[in-house]
């Protein structure tokens, strides 16, 4: 019998769940405590009043609702298969197509860090060739030439300003076309269109070969002189006009060529204009014998706007001017011969002094018409204006230069960054699966805690 | 025939032994998950789900305890399932819902002003009940309207006997203290 109450037990005992012996004492003790019996009594009323709680009645459709659902299920079920079976396909797939990818980025990854530095090398090197073409010019007969290739037909400028040859390079020498002055030909040029009839027949000539920097191989061709006959005398002049990069390099240039071929500058003046562009005038004097070589050298300092040469014979003036001095020379011989041997009163020898001095100014006068024309005929003038044009190409060149770099720069820029892209991609990935797991952690943890929570 | 019986016969394909069963539990399943849900509509579809998993999962039931211990704790882990998921709305409430719907948190103690206009014993009763944490609520019901003894309860509820037993000790402790004053001396109920 338990001594103390065992309103604990009540209930167990009410619901007659406790073991035989120990409901044995619980009722023994129930016997002598009027308390535990009250209790007992109470929890009795309790569980009646338990039982009044009245609940609605099932709706009569409960049967044939849980019969549909069963059917819906199974007809639910099929798709579930053919889901699984989705799922079952899908999933292998899936993981198939990530490994590949995984593998590919691997391999990318090899790529990219063996060859890409070797590879973006060449790419560079290709670039950078396609904006550096070789030049080769042709100075001579021919101007400036820009060849396609070594071997090929190339454009020539002429110093007029208008001739296309065809022509190819054999072994060095540069075979040139007919030129003549008969105005039909290729040649159009003015310096070579005028009064001169000399004709330069086609012949190959020895070609030179220069290198200067940046602008690939120059061959220069030496010129020949028209012909201009025995005893002709020829005045010849030129007149150049040029628009070049830099007037002052250009004037510089010019004095050089001047002074290379033997002559001396006449004259020469070098101004700078309201828009700061510079020019000049150079009159150079030119052996005769270099005059076209000084012309094509001249006409390689920049780019010919017109060109004017004459060529006038003074031929008969130089033969009338020698038969003048051959007369005068004999009638002031003979007249200073008598005045030598005969004995002559001073009244006649004044008379005779006197009729030789203008015999004498004239024979002087002829000698310098003659030593002029000599001086016209063996040196050629040529005066030469030069000016830097209203836009320079030196500026549009280093523009272009500048904008090709830049293009260049940004294509390496654009290739380096795909590249780190690509090399970068497995980290990337990983890193963004790193986020997932934090934000799936961190998700997870306020879901517990909100859970914790609402708990109490 | 008894509850295992059929439910190997419906293993076996008999449709007729789900008519049986439906007969014999429709009723306890439908007032256990009346009493420990809200209403009687949630109380049917947790009763018929409750089947519906019996059908479904009717391969893997195993004869080796009782069927009414299974069926029960089907409907208990539903009730779970339920109410979580309904702390779970409760918690974030949605935007257009009314806020009486979801904030009606009133206590479970009758007022007087309700039990004096009710005037109805079932009605302190639920409230009483309802007012109980849900193990005790869970082992009251079990005990008290299903008759179901504690190691049947414990099964259910997966907890040991002894602990089944405190929780309907403490249960009827609350419930003695909060449906005394409404009841009489000699019996009888002074509402």
């Amino acid at each position: 019998m338990f001594k103390r109450h065992v309103v604990k037990e009540l209930s167990a005992y009410l619901d007659n769940q406790l073991s035989e012996r120990r409901a044995k004492k619980v009722k023994a003790h129930l016997d002598s405590c009027a308390v535990c019996v009250q209790e007992l009594c109470r929890l009795k009323q309790l569980s009646e009043a338990l039982k009044t709680w009245s609940l609605p009645g099932l709706s009569p459709d409960f049967d044939n609702g849980v019969k549909n659902e069963i059917v819906r299920a199974e007809l639910q079920k099929g798709e579930v298969t053919m889901k699984k079976r989705t799922l079952a396909i899908l999933i292998p797939s899936s993981a198939l197509a990530m490994i590949l990818v995984i593998a590919f980025l691997g391999s990318m990854q090899l790529y990219v860090k063996r060859g890409m530095q070797g590879r973006f090398k060449s790419a560079a090197d290709e670039i950078r060739e396609s904006y550096s073409q070789p030049v080769i010019r042709l100075s001579g007969g021919s101007k400036q030439q820009h060849a396609d290739a070594a071997y090929g037909p190339y454009d020539v400028n002429g110093i007029g300003g208008d001739i296309k040859r065809n022509a190819k390079m054999v072994s060095g020498v540069v075979r040139t076309g007919m030129i003549s002055n008969e105005g039909n030909a290729e040649y159009d040029g003015g310096w070579s269109g005028a009064d001169s009839m000399s004709v330069v027949s086609g012949k190959d000539y020895p070609a030179q070969t220069t290198t200067e920097p940046g602008q690939g191989p120059v061959i220069i061709v030496a010129p020949v002189l028209p012909a201009t006959g025995e005893g002709e005398k020829i005045i010849r002049t030129a007149n150049v006009s040029l628009e070049v990069e830099d007037g002052r390099e250009a004037f510089k240039k010019a004095s050089l060529v001047c002074q290379e071929l033997g002559g001396y500058l006449a004259s020469s003046n070098f101004y700078k204009d309201k828009e700061g562009r510079q020019g000049g005038t150079i009159t150079m004097r030119i052996p005769q014998d270099r005059f076209l070589i000084a012309l094509d050298r001249i006409n390689s300092l920049g780019k010919v706007e017109s060109s004017y040469a004459n060529s006038q014979d003074v031929s008969q003036e130089y033969a009338n001017l020698n038969t003048q001095l051959g007369t005068a020379m004999i009638v002031y011989n003979k007249m200073l011969e008598a005045l030598q041997k005969r004995q002559v009163t001073i009244p006649e020898a004044t008379r005779l002094e006197s009729e030789l001095t203008p015999i004498r100014k004239r024979i002087e006068d002829l000698k310098n018409k003659i030593e002029y024309l000599n001086n016209a005929v063996s040196f050629t003038t040529i005066t030469v204006n030069f000016r830097e044009p209203l836009v320079s190409e030196k500026v549009l060149k280093e523009n272009k230069r500048s904008i090709q770099e830049n293009m260049l720069t940004a294509k390496i820029n654009c290739l380096k960054l795909f590249a780190n892209a690509i090399k970068n991609m497995p980290a990337i990935i990983a890193t963004v699966l790193l986020l997932a797991a934090v934000l799936a952690i961190a998700y997870l943890f306020v879901y517990l805690v909100i859970r914790l929570i609402k708990r109490g | 025939m008894s509850d295992e019986e059929l439910m190997c016969k419906y293993q076996e394909g008999d449709v007729g032994a789900m008519d049986e069963l439906l007969i014999r539990y429709r009723n306890p399943l439908y007032r256990f998950a009346f009493r420990l849900s809200r209403n009687a509509a949630e109380a049917e579809d947790i009763a018929q789900e409750v089947f519906l998993k019996i059908h479904q999962f009717r391969n893997d039931y195993r004869p080796v305890g009782k069927f009414r211990t299974w069926i029960f704790s089907i409907a208990h882990n539903l009730c779970i399932s339920k109410i979580r998921r309904t702390k779970w709305l409760v918690f974030w409430p949605r935007k257009h819902d009314a806020p009486d719907e979801l904030m009606d948190f009133e206590s479970p103690d009758p007022s007087p002003q309700q039990v004096a206009s009710g005037n109805e014993m079932s009605e302190i009763v639920k409230r009483c009940i309802q007012g109980l944490p849900f193990l005790q609520k869970e082992a009251l019901i079990l005990r008290e309207y299903e008759n179901l003894d504690y190691h049947e309860i414990g099964q259910i509820l997966h907890k040991p006997v002894g602990t089944i037993k405190t929780l309907l000790y403490r249960a009827r402790v609350q419930l003695k203290n909060t449906l005394l004053p409404y009841m009489g001396p000699e019996g009888g109920y002074n509402v």
